[in-house]
């Protein structure tokens, strides 16, 4: 059963409401949000590209509604009307390619809840965890996070995320398991693969973070990284927090735990299998001293 | 007014409106203002914690000198002081002195392995959309046109294309939404950096 749409929006005037046939309501991190369009085939693959940290949800307030009103080919001078986003009422993406407004939806929602989180801390970086130790690696796209992440992998590591860090009071890193969004050679578009393809498994309780690594790919190099104090790695996490301006207090209250027992390291790297091993070869080291 | 007389000044740490985390070795410090976070070592975090509005600066640098069990001068905590002056994390004004400070090179030499080197390392938090840090697949947008989905520079609301429409490259700024809309000519967006490149050379420009 559809639920009410004025529940999902109940400041939004009556043509808006009566516009959209088809919603959900969901709830993540104790963030509620709604999905509603104005073709209910489209629910589908909306609902097939959100993460699976998102639950039905059946309470109210809903903090957040994202719609997506498909526009219908042929009414146009041009002979196109181009679909939209919104968020809220605000329309946040047009486009008459309707992949691209599934797209920026994944987007946003992602955003969404990774500033709004309560009780988590959402950091921009791949984690996994190897023999009890949790590797966090921070950066921006493009920094090859994912590579590493799934070479780590593939030599053995517990996968926990290719693209946040999700922390709690306690810096310990909780898992945030969707697909690694592996980029194709030469190309900005990404495929999907999971942890097992890689012959890994998904993580599943919080651990505390042991190593913080920090590195920029560049080809032909070798990873002979520079130690950083607890401060410095507490910046560099910082530079990739998503709330780090709206809950500053926690976030460094956050940051502070996960550095206070781990090595940070940072420096240029060359391919990720070379320096997977790396990774694992100081682990094992830093467990003999 | 002479260096001696200027040291008898006494600096004043800035409080209000910042979240202080104190580390072994450092001091970690959120400006609520600025949305700016900082990094002090372990001298330069020993001076600020010391900037009670009270210590002069050559008091300052006595301490410092216990501290590190070496003779230092002023020039040390003067040094320290601009540091985070330029981190807005002192209050009032200081007269400091005239071409008699020290560069970090300067500093490095004169200090060797007496003490660390004092260090505000510095950075603007990000924005949810920055850390985020939103990729673009080659979306095209018009030459003077905005757009609100795929963001080549970031920006929080939307991209406008601006620039010679004609030109090969054109660039992107961030602007609120609502841009007027300019005359057909689709461009590449894929750039992640501060300009964008034309599209296909084959067709620059159509009608969107």
């Amino acid at each position: 059963m559809l639920p009410d749409t004025r529940k999902i929006n109940p400041t939004a005037d009556e043509s808006w409401r009566s516009s959209w046939i088809a919603a959900r309501s969901l709830v993540a991190y104790g963030v509620r949000v709604g999905i509603q369009t104005n073709k209910p085939r489209i629910l589908d693959s909306l609902l097939a590209r959100i993460p699976n940290i998102w639950r039905p949800s059946s309470s109210s307030p809903l903090e957040r509604v994202f719609s997506v009103r498909v526009g219908t080919t042929g009414l146009r001078k041009r002979g196109r009307l181009g679909h939209q986003l919104f968020e809220d009422q605000q329309i946040v993406a047009n486009s008459t390619d309707l992949d691209l407004i599934l797209e920026a939806f994944d987007k946003q929602l992602k955003i969404y809840v990774a500033e709004m989180a309560q009780r988590r801390v959402f950091v921009h970086a791949g984690a996994v965890e190897w023999q009890g130790k949790g590797i966090v690696i921070p950066g921006r796209s493009f920094s090859g996070k994912t590579s590493l992440v799934a070479e780590l992998v593939r030599a053995g590591a517990t996968y926990y995320s290719d693209e946040y860090a999700v922390l709690d009071k306690h810096g310990r890193v909780h898992p945030y398991p969707t697909p690694l969004a592996v980029r194709q050679p030469d190309s900005n578009k990404q495929s999907n693969i999971s942890a097992q393809e890689l012959g890994g498994s998904v993580g599943v309780t919080p651990l505390p973070v042991s190593l913080i690594v920090v590195s920029r790919y560049a080809p032909g190099k070798e990873w002979h990284p520079r130690l950083m104090s607890p401060g410095q790695a507490m910046l560099e996490l910082l530079n990739n927090t998503i709330p780090a301006r709206r809950k500053p207090e926690a976030v460094i209250t956050a940051l502070q735990k996960a550095v206070g027992d781990a090595v940070s390291l940072k420096g240029v790297r060359g391919e990720a299998r070379q320096t997977a091993e790396l990774i694992f070869d100081h682990l094992v080291r830093s467990q003999g001293s | 007014m002479e260096n001696g007389s200027l040291n008898n000044q006494a600096a004043l740490a800035r409080h209000e409106e910042l979240v202080v985390q104190e580390l072994p070795d450092e001091v970690v410090v959120y400006d609520l203002k600025r949305h700016k976070a900082h990094c002090l070592n372990k001298t330069a975090a020993f001076v600020w914690n010391h900037c009670d509005g009270e210590t002069t600066v050559t008091e300052l640098a006595r301490l410092l000198e216990q501290e590190a069990g070496s003779p230092l001068d002023e020039r040390v905590v003067w040094y320290t002081l601009d540091k985070l002056r330029k981190a807005d994390l002192l209050d009032g004004q200081l007269k400091s002195p005239v071409d008699d400070g020290l560069s970090r090179r300067r500093m490095i030499r004169r200090l060797g392995a007496m003490i660390v080197i004092p260090t505000v390392i510095s950075l603007v938090a990000p924005t949810a959309v920055m850390a985020a840090s939103i990729t673009v697949f080659a979306k095209k947008i018009a030459c003077g046109q905005c757009n609100q989905q795929d963001n080549p520079i970031g920006c929080v609301s939307d991209t406008c294309c601006t620039g010679n429409c004609g030109g090969p490259q054109r660039g992107c700024v961030c602007a609120t939404p609502g841009c007027p809309p300019g005359p057909g000519g689709l461009i590449d967006t894929s750039c992640t950096g501060a300009l964008c490149t034309a599209a296909s050379a084959a067709a620059p420009c159509s009608s969107g």
